[in-house]
């Protein structure tokens, strides 16, 4: 659906002082599989550098997994701390599958990264604001 | 646009898609990430009313300042698809991007709110 540029994963972090991958039979075997060109494509590359908008938009999304894993502990621990046994049982089940879908909506995500972004914006948008509703009853009473 | 169209446009990608011609998918994905980089503020927001809510137990205005805390969350979280939607619109109607007060708006919010807590919290 979208343009792909001709190297598949240019710019790739991490890699760009594997010095020559070829011939090194040490323990650690750099580019398992992958072509890597991690030296100075963009720069010599005719049309201009991607940018790696794939790789980034995708840390991003796991950056976003982060923050909402952390709000689901704390969410938990409201939970477990503030309610009798059975209906922290309860809450605490909701959380997971909470965060269970949002797990499975952004690694689908990122996965699908080069195709159009669906529902899963307003869906995860939608995980939040459940979030919130839960938080807000907790701290009703 | 009125407003239950700009909502349906949250939730309808089809519609978004349906005017304009495709931009180029780098500036997509800038805006997709930028709905990211609002969502994950609005993560910090609720993730601090929960703090608040567990870490404060003896603040008499522990609950009212939990509760605002996710309601900013959730308004930020709201604000971010409909931000998302209408630059995703204006960029394939080849328009200028939406403008917005709303950042000014949230950092005024914050800091009132929090000079606000200080004065009560000191007094």
């Amino acid at each position: 659906m979208s343009p792909e540029p001709n190297a598949s994963e240019p710019g790739k972090p991490g890699n760009g002082t594997a010095g020559s991958p070829s011939g090194s039979t040490g323990p650690t075997r750099p580019g398992d599989g992958a072509p890597d060109n991690g030296d100075m494509a963009p720069a010599l590359s005719p049309q201009p550098p991607p940018g790696a908008q794939r790789e980034r938009t995708q840390l991003s999304w796991r950056r976003t997994l982060v923050s909402f894993s952390a709000v689901a502990l704390l969410l938990g621990r409201l939970a477990a701390v503030h309610l009798d046994p059975t209906t922290a049982a309860l809450a605490l089940a909701a959380v997971a599958l909470v965060w269970a879908a949002a797990v499975r909506l952004i690694m689908r995500r990122v996965r699908n990264v080069a195709t159009p972004v669906g529902r899963s914006l307003a869906g995860l948008v939608g995980l939040i604001l459940l979030y919130c509703a839960m938080a807000t009853l907790l701290l009703m009473p | 646009m009125s407003m239950w169209s700009a909502v349906r446009l949250w939730f309808d990608p089809d519609e978004v898609r349906s005017v304009g011609s495709t931009p180029d998918y780098r500036f997509s994905l800038a805006n997709e990430r930028t709905f990211l980089a609002w969502l994950r503020t609005a993560l910090a927001l609720i993730g601090g009313g929960l703090a608040v809510a567990q870490f404060l137990p003896e603040h008499r205005l522990r609950a009212a300042v939990a509760v605002s805390l996710l309601a900013l969350g959730g308004l930020v979280a709201i604000r971010a698809v409909d931000h998302w939607a209408r630059s995703e619109r204006a960029m394939r109607l080849g328009e200028a991007l939406p403008p917005s007060r709303f950042p000014a708006i949230l950092a005024l919010v914050v800091t009132l709110g929090a000079g606000a807590l200080l004065i009560a919290t000191l007094l």
